[in-house]
């Protein structure tokens, strides 16, 4: 059996519509490895290279130098000895039906919009076919919705998904002074009711969970499943220094270190994500508004907050996944949790297993949704 | 002006400034003797009543800026006389805490915006300052004081246009002493240096630096218009320079005669001694009592100077910025 | 987030910190154009249009057109910084700081220093630099290496439109003399850019590209030719990370120790003329701090001991290329 392989235009960032081909890298008919950078795309904004996805021979070019094309044009076809010309052919031309019937499969055009609630907005990304049922996934402290990148896309193959930026996280307005907590609750729900008002899945990170908890027992009845992620409030534990040094550090080197903290394996943070994470710090208002947000998480006693009398009362499923090696929010004792909880233990990762185990995470969460766990 | 519009009190703070001034700048000559002060100083006896005379005329939040040939003004701005001593001898204790030295002496609490040691390069400062105060409406004003050499620099004559199209309330003081260093004024100065600035349509006075009842009553003028929104006044100033360019020049470019009397005719503390003793204003007793006060505060300045310790090693690193990072 | 030019975002800071602190104030010539004619108001919005608006939104009291006499307003606006005002003074082209370099190096530079500590001097000279626009030798000089080797200067050149206006904003509200220099090729290039404020703390090199085989450190315009290289790099199998210093002065000497350390080979790209440049203060100190970490000579690409050319084929040539830089990389990689 051959193999063929798609080399497709990228959708890189949250704007992208076209890009324009700058560059070939490999001529037709050299040899390729899976992760070597083959081709060169200019965007509005930056111009960036697509690695080769599979190894093999570069078989055709489809888009030659100079063309503009949509987010997933077939730019080049990849394929081992064995593909015959007539089937690569076979294949460009489905490609083209494919490309012809739009993206649903893709998930949607997808460029972030705000929603007006009590106080200012709330930033989303909406992705995935139009669906009864949404999911609505919230990032945890210090986080914004960049945190689903490996998984917003692979959940909403099969239904609509709304990622949302917590107040005073992304492109969310912030919120501070006093109750804080609530006020957040208050807003991400208002978000929530108008961008999806049917039944929803509550897909949660760490103090995003806290959120979500409060949520679901405010909606008890419109909510599907309960996923949370190394959430907030089902022990005293927490690593208060990581509170208090995520919002204290102002540069790169201190922040990678704070940051390393967050991952079992730190090779996986890239300078980007550094540089993302200063971007958002650096705004004016926003270490205050990280700071209020620090102060209802935890004191120097531990955390503050208490999600478990929520969870008991909760009837849809609820699932926790968490990171063998979190050390931010690390596992709680199993008598600690609800008895109609569903833990889930992800080995060899750390707080972020969204990030650092995708694709288990993505697989748990579908479960939970589907009811299959 | 006379000398009777002043209390008899103010006539005997006039003149301990100036001869404040006459002393420091001869104790000091004398101490490079002995070779206690690093370097070389650039002194202003001689020129006394033009720096007395003006500052009379200010607020002590009013700014000045000065030249190499400082240390009169900052005493007559009001600068602490030990500390400056201090300076001139490289102590911590030093205006600047040893690190600036003659020529860079400054103290921003005073209004005294720093010695220079680049010629004429107060004047833009100057304007700046003048601006800061129109800007910020606080009614101060700001005095350039220069030498007869500054007037060949480009930026004098950039802050003369300066100033007059902002309207800045700024006072030229021209302190001509005939010499730019070595070299005779009339050598080098084409022109005349009241009519460069009226050519900006700034009004100037002539005045006699010897006399500082003549000096203070045109700085009077200057300081009014400029307080009231008038716009810039330049001052030309004739003084006399009783030493060198610099205290280690042996000054042979003029004759010992020319010296001698320049010394003789052209004392501005002479001029004042006779001026009040004429009007029967201070008794002679009186100002001698002044100036046995100033020799012991001169001696003070200098046994402070001498017993204060050298800036720590540390110093030499620090205040090259507010922020490192 | 918005798409915004470098020049947008200049302006963008220019506007904000205004708006919040009434000290601060500009002056420079035709920073609006037009000043004292009968037609248009704001009518160049700046030289290089940067300066587009604020007329309108401070009026001519803090928006000040100054003569062609750079000595006086740089030096007022150095007198003014130290008596209250915080201006931003702006040099059309750095080349004019030729004659008011006195203002700049031996007053505002040394001001706190001479003073003992008592003084501060929060002064913004603003400047374009930079080769590429055809205008001969007197417009296009890379002069940072003069005012980094003055004590008591800061010295920024943004690359990007976001550090455009982070690092603006942090020189305004810097109490230190900062010389802000902008490459005039890159107003019209395009990036993110929030529309809220923020400030980049200075001596905080950026790493703009990941990579493992070589390490090239790139500053202003030339962070661009140091990219497309690591593109070209790239296309050979040669992973390239790129750091920009975003300041001379204060330079964040760990992070170029730090990746030199782990990468051992290093290629310094820089506008500027070589002798006595910041491409050989660079070099001096990698080798000078970790010279057992280097597995191969450090390499200079910079432009010519020459004067910036008028003729394009030759002004062309001055210009650091990506692939002058692609071939110092190959020449110590496959050593």
């Amino acid at each position: 059996m051959s193999s063929i392989e798609a080399v497709t235009v990228p959708k890189w960032g949250m704007t992208m519509t076209e890009g324009k081909i700058t560059q070939w890298m490999v001529g037709e008919g050299g040899h390729v490895t899976r992760g070597q950078e083959i081709l060169e795309i200019e965007t509005t904004k930056v111009t960036n290279v697509v690695e080769a996805a599979a190894t093999g021979t570069l078989r055709r070019i489809v888009l030659g130098e100079g063309t503009t094309a949509p987010v997933g044009a077939l730019a080049g076809v990849i394929a081992d000895a064995a593909a015959t010309s007539e089937e690569i052919d076979a294949f460009i031309a489905s490609y083209a039906d494919r490309l012809g019937a739009g993206e649903e499969g893709e998930g949607g055009a997808s460029a972030p919009r705000t929603i007006a609630v009590d106080g200012g907005v709330i930033n989303v990304l909406e992705a995935g076919p139009e669906s009864d049922e949404t999911a609505v996934l919230l990032h945890g402290f210090g986080g914004d919705l960049s945190t689903w990148l490996f998984n917003q896309s692979a959940l909403a193959e099969n239904m609509r998904v709304v990622a949302v930026d917590l107040p005073g996280h992304g492109a969310s307005s912030p919120i501070a002074g006093e109750d804080v907590f609530p006020k957040i609750v208050a807003a991400v729900d208002a978000a929530v009711e108008a961008v999806a008002p049917g039944r929803i899945h509550l897909v949660a990170h760490s103090f995003g969970g806290a959120v979500a908890a409060a949520i679901a027992a405010k909606r008890s009845s419109r909510v599907g499943s309960l996923t949370l992620i190394a959430p907030i409030g089902l022990s005293k534990q927490m690593s208060r220094d990581f509170l208090v040094d995520f919002v204290a550090v102002e540069r790169r080197r201190p922040l990678l270190g704070v940051l390393e903290r967050l991952f079992a394996d730190p090779s996986k943070i890239t300078s980007d994500m550094v540089e993302g994470t200063l971007r958002f710090k650096r705004l004016e208002g926003v270490p205050e508004a990280l700071s209020a947000i620090a102060d209802t998480i935890a004191d120097d006693n531990g955390q503050l907050q208490s999600i478990a009398g929520q969870l008991r009362e909760l009837t849809c499923p609820v699932t926790l996944l968490w990171g063998e090696r979190d050390e931010i929010v690390p596992l709680p004792q199993a008598a600690d949790l609800p008895e109609n909880v569903r833990l889930r233990v992800i080995p060899a990762v750390g707080h972020m297993p969204q990030m650092e185990a995708s694709s288990a995470v993505n697989e748990a969460v579908l479960e939970n949704i589907q009811g299959t766990g | 002006m006379s000398a009777l519009q002043f209390s008899r009190e103010e006539l005997v703070n006039v003149y301990r400034t100036m001869r404040t001034i006459r002393r420091f700048e001869e104790r000091v000559m004398e101490e490079m003797g002995t070779g206690d002060i690093p370097g070389n100083t650039h002194l202003y006896a001689g020129q006394e009543a033009s720096a007395v005379g003006v500052c009379l005329q200010l607020r002590d939040d009013d700014y000045i800026s000065s030249t190499h040939r400082g240390h009169g003004h900052s005493i007559a701005k009001g600068v602490d006389i030990d500390s400056m001593m201090a300076e001139l001898f490289g102590r911590a204790s030093g205006t600047c805490g040893g690190k600036g030295g003659s020529q860079h002496i400054a103290d921003l609490r005073k209004g005294m915006l720093g010695a220079n040691g680049i010629v004429a390069a107060g004047a833009p400062i100057t304007c700046g300052a003048a601006l800061s105060a129109k800007l910020l409406g606080t009614g101060q004003v700001a005095v350039a004081f220069a030498g007869d050499g500054a007037m060949n620099e480009g930026v004098m004559s950039e802050s003369f246009n300066l100033a007059k199209i902002w309207m800045l309330p700024i006072i030229f003081v021209i302190e001509d002493n005939g010499f730019g260093e070595a070299t005779a004024n009339a050598h080098v100065s084409a022109g005349s240096f009241t009519r460069r600035a009226e050519s900006y349509d700034i009004p100037t006075i002539e005045v006699d630096g010897t006399d500082v009842f003549s000096v203070y009553a045109a700085a009077g003028e200057a300081v009014e218009r400029a307080r009231a929104g008038g716009g810039p006044t330049m001052l030309h100033v004739h003084v006399p320079r009783y030493y060198g360019h610099y205290s280690g020049d042996p000054d042979t470019y003029r004759t010992p005669e020319e010296k001698a009397a320049m010394r003789r005719e052209r004392d501005c503390l002479g001029n004042f001694r006779k001026r009040v003793k004429d009007v029967s204003l201070v008794e002679t007793a009186e100002l001698d009592a002044v100036d046995e006060e100033v020799e012991a505060a001169i001696d003070r300045a200098v046994s402070a100077a001498r017993a204060a310790p050298f800036p720590p090693m540390s110093a030499l690193t620090t205040d090259v910025y507010v922020k490192y990072l | 987030m918005a798409q915004k030019s470098f020049r947008q975002a200049l302006n963008e800071a220019l506007h904000f910190e205004m708006g919040r602190d009434p000290r601060v104030i500009m002056m420079g010539e035709d920073l609006t154009g037009g000043a004292g004619a009968n037609g248009v108001k704001d009518a160049w919005g700046g030289p290089f249009g940067v300066t587009r608006g604020l007329l309108d939104a401070f009026g001519p009291e803090r928006i000040r057109d100054t003569p062609i006499s750079e000595a006086a307003f740089i030096g007022a606006a150095a007198g003014a910084a130290l008596t209250g005002l915080r201006p931003i003074a702006e040099i059309m082209f750095v080349d004019f700081a030729g004659v008011c370099l006195d203002q700049i190096m031996n007053q505002a530079a040394k001001f706190r220093y001479m003073f003992g500590g008592r003084a501060k001097t929060p002064l913004v000279v603003r400047a374009t630099y930079g080769a590429g626009s055809r205008s001969g030798s007197q417009h296009t000089q890379a002069l940072y290496p003069i005012f980094t080797h003055i004590p008591g200067l800061k010295v920024v050149i943004p690359s990007t439109p976001y550090d455009a206006k982070g690092l603006l904003l942090q020189a305004i509200r810097d109490d230190d003399p900062v010389i802000f220099l902008e490459h005039k090729m890159l107003y019209d290039t395009v990036g993110e850019v929030p529309d809220g404020a923020y400030t980049i703390p200075f001596g905080e090199a950026r790493v703009a590209r990941d990579g493992k085989d070589v390490l090239i450190v790139a500053i202003g315009r030339m962070v661009q030719v140091a990219e497309e290289a690591a593109r070209k790099l790239a296309a050979e199998g040669i992973s390239a990370c790129i750091i920009d210093p975003r300041t001379t002065s204060p330079l964040d000497e760990d992070t170029l120790l730090e990746f030199t350390e782990t990468i051992g080979r290093v290629v310094i790209v820089d506008e500027a003329n070589p002798r006595c440049g910041v491409a050989a203060d660079i070099s001096a100190l990698l080798a000078d701090k970790c010279f057992d970490a280097l597995k191969a000579p450090i390499k200079l690409v910079t432009a010519p001991h020459s004067p910036v050319p008028y003729a394009p084929n030759l002004e062309d040539a001055y210009i650091p290329s990506a692939d002058a830089v692609v071939k110092a990389a190959t020449s110590i990689i496959k050593r």
